[in-house]
């Protein structure tokens, strides 16, 4: 079974036959094994289905992966950006930052102590910069 | 009026030297923690009654007006402030701050005697979201338990720091949580939950065997019987989420652990009404956002009650108070949920009442008293939610404690009035832990409709939830509440102030300036017969952070990665 890379397996596009697919056919396989011990199980899906970062130190290649920064605003990100990036929060406000991007860039990457994740292991260069567009495109949202 | 209760003078500092090593501790075990002698704090609640009650008295309502600052200790590298309960046996202070450095310190002069900075996965640490903060230590059979970060439960040597054992119990690596919550100790076993919630995971509860470290069992929170896998519908339990990241108690009667259960992931569902068939995770999703009662010994469910099935707030049952109350020949406990609502329990965690500590709620209409049924729920569709959602996300109660205390019959809880704008939206399944966490929305801070946020100790009778007093704060207090025998209430506010009340009428009588917010623990213990309060400050972290952007004022300049812990006795 070819492992896929971390962002295909998290935001695996609903419209990619191929990949729902193989998602289901693990699924199913999973279903399979629950007899096993939940160690083993774990261990099983750890190795047959997502890359540990040891097997795979570089980030994801971006091929034909198109990141949903909308999305990923939603489930992470939004979290400390309210609003979708649109008002400060926890952190602050990205809508019109002043920052520029290779100081955006280099903060998604790294993080900073205690305040924001490093993502550097989750993103590519590609990624991030889809982010960084995201951001830039940020308007207010109607109503 | 200021009372000399002892000879002050060489003697008595001999002396306290010699109580405060650890030459002179008596073995902590189960039945010590059960019977809780006045001068110690031997597990995060205070005892397994969970009061936060000390019945010290030397410090009172007639001398309180002269409590002052014994010592502090700066525990350095407080990312996120302090969170943790400090524990105090014979004389010694144990507690930790962020990266779970963990100290054991003279608590008549804060003298250390040893620390231990765990060597932890700093990449690790660096990927989270819900770190480096910790938020205490347990107690038993010679050894100071501590979890990390990445995953690992640590026995220390009481008396010297050395590492006893050393266990990993969960891959951080590859699920991005930790610990972050204070083991538990209790009749050979050590008990500690990892964080869950917001990843996808199956959010274990571990029992560890407290003499060699070896895991005796893992209970999963997450769909852990063939009757909990039914409530995910479309293999939703591969999404995950719950959780127990907050020490429980034991009931030693029944020979069982109570534990509460966090969140489902996504935090929020789009399933609109039609939940048990609809949305990202179809069903009630058992165990999450559930009271559990675990044999110790083997781990195996013994009974349960789901506090809000199919939770599609983050309003969770993580909080780790079960406070243990006998009235009328009935033995009761009482769990505060997330959202407000207080549970109240028989020992087999039926329902025996339910009350609401907020006056802004909406996320249900009511909660029903007998059944502990959810009564007209709020499930969203994607999209905009129109009508604010409230409590906040950081809840109508922290996970932080409030306290009883037996003798006003009282129960001193914070409330938290605050609410949300949301936009809910229809997330693709994440069930790979990489990117961290899977809210599922768009969310804002907001007032209460037609007021202001604000926060309040109530004082209520912790079964009927009649309110005796209220005080209000500008600010939700986060900080744990801590009653005493000497007939008062102490809150650890957000701006920094310590405050301590009449447990009878709620007269503030005294406060002191910690010079930064609260969000940890307050205990009380004795030295050779003299009183301390030590309590945790330093702000930082899920809820805490939201203050500077919303309140600005003193929290603009507030950091959020400093600490201290201060300890306060009668001049």
């Amino acid at each position: 079974m070819t492992p896929l890379p971390p962002i295909k397996a998290q935001l695996m596009s609903l419209g990619a036959l191929d990949s729902r697919e193989v998602g289901l056919a693990r699924m199913r396989l999973a279903r399979n094994i629950t007899t096993l011990s939940t160690s083993i199980l774990a261990a099983f899906l750890t190795i047959s289905v997502w890359p540990s970062r040891a097997q795979q130190p570089s980030p994801p290649a971006p091929d034909s992966e198109q990141l949903d920064v909308g999305q990923l605003f939603a489930t992470t990100c939004g979290w400390c950006h309210s609003a979708g990036g649109r008002a400060a929060g926890k952190g602050p406000q990205l809508m019109d930052t002043k920052r520029d991007d290779d100081f955006l860039r280099i903060r998604i990457k790294n993080g900073k102590e205690g305040a924001m994740p490093a993502f550097g292991a989750v993103f590519n260069d590609a990624q991030i910069d889809e982010i960084i567009k995201y951001i830039r495109a940020l308007k207010p949202s109607e109503g | 009026m200021r009372k000399q209760w002892l000879n002050p003078g060489l003697p008595v500092l001999v002396a306290a030297t010699l109580a405060a090593s650890a030459a002179w501790a008596q073995a902590v075990d189960t039945a010590r923690i059960e019977s809780a002698g006045q001068n110690d704090w031997l597990t995060y609640h205070g005892s397994y009654k969970s009061y936060h009650y000390s019945p010290l008295s030397q410090i009172n309502t007639g001398n309180v007006s002269n409590l002052g600052v014994a010592w502090i200790h700066i525990p350095g590298r407080s990312t996120r402030g302090l969170q943790s309960m400090p524990l105090a046996a014979d004389g010694v202070l144990y507690y930790t701050g962020s990266y779970s450095r963990t100290f054991a310190l003279n608590g008549a002069t804060g003298e250390v005697i040893w620390s231990y900075f765990p060597e932890l996965d700093e990449a690790l640490v660096a990927r989270q979201t819900h770190s480096p903060y910790n938020r205490g230590v347990a107690l038993g059979e010679g050894k100071v338990y501590v979890g990390t970060m990445d995953g690992r439960l640590i026995a220390l040597d009481m008396k010297s720091g050395k590492v006893m054992w050393d266990t990993k119990l969960i891959d951080s690596q590859k699920l991005t949580v930790g610990f972050t919550g204070a083991p538990l100790y209790a009749k050979g076993t050590v008990v500690i939950g990892s964080q869950g919630g917001e990843w996808p995971g199956r959010g274990p509860i571990f029992g560890v065997d407290a003499a060699t470290g070896k895991k005796k069992w893992e209970f999963l929170t997450v769909a852990s019987t063939d009757d909990a896998m039914k409530t995910w519908g479309n293999d939703s339990w591969r999404t995950g989420g719950g959780g127990g990241w907050m020490p429980g108690t034991f009931d030693a009667e029944n020979n069982t652990i109570l534990w509460g259960t966090a969140n489902p992931a996504p935090l929020y569902d789009w399933s609109g009404a039609d939940y048990k068939t609809q949305g990202a995770r179809p069903g009630d999703n058992l165990y999450t956002t559930s009271v559990i009662a675990l044999d110790v010994d083997t781990g195996k469910l013994k009974s349960y009650h789901q506090e809000l099935p199919h939770d599609a707030w983050d309003f969770d049952s993580a909080v780790g108070e079960f406070v243990m109350l006998d009235r009328d020949g009935q033995k009761y406990v009482v769990h505060p949920n997330k959202s407000g609502y207080i549970f109240v329990y028989d020992r087999n965690l039926g329902i025996k009442n339910v009350w609401r500590i907020t006056q802004n709620s909406n996320f249900v209409k009511d909660i029903d008293p007998k059944t502990g049924e959810l009564i007209g729920r709020r499930d969203f569709p994607a999209g905009k939610v129109s009508e604010p959602l409230c409590p906040h996300i950081s809840g109508g109660v922290s996970w932080n404690s409030g306290s009883y205390n037996p003798k006003t019959g009282l129960y001193y809880k914070l409330g938290q009035e605050w609410c949300m704008t949301l936009e809910v939206q229809k997330t693709t399944p994440i069930v790979a832990p990489q990117a961290q966490l899977n809210i599922g929305a768009d969310f804002k801070i907001a007032p209460p409709p037609g007021g202001e946020i604000y926060g309040h100790l109530d004082a209520r009778d912790p079964i009927t939830g009649a309110k005796k007093w209220e005080v209000r704060f500008p600010e939700p207090p986060l900080g744990s509440v801590m009653s005493t025998g000497g007939n008062l209430v102490f809150v650890p506010d957000s701006r920094g102030t310590v405050h301590a009340y009449d447990a009878d009428s709620g007269a503030e009588l005294w406060s002191h300036g910690d010079g930064t917010g609260h969000q940890g623990g307050i205990i009380s213990y004795a030295v050779n017969g003299k009183q301390y309060i030590a309590v945790v400050a330093g702000f930082g972290g899920m809820a805490s952070d939201d203050y500077a952007p919303t309140f600005g004022g003193v929290y603009k300049s507030m950091p959020r990665d400093d600490g201290a812990l201060v300890v306060y006795s009668l001049k």
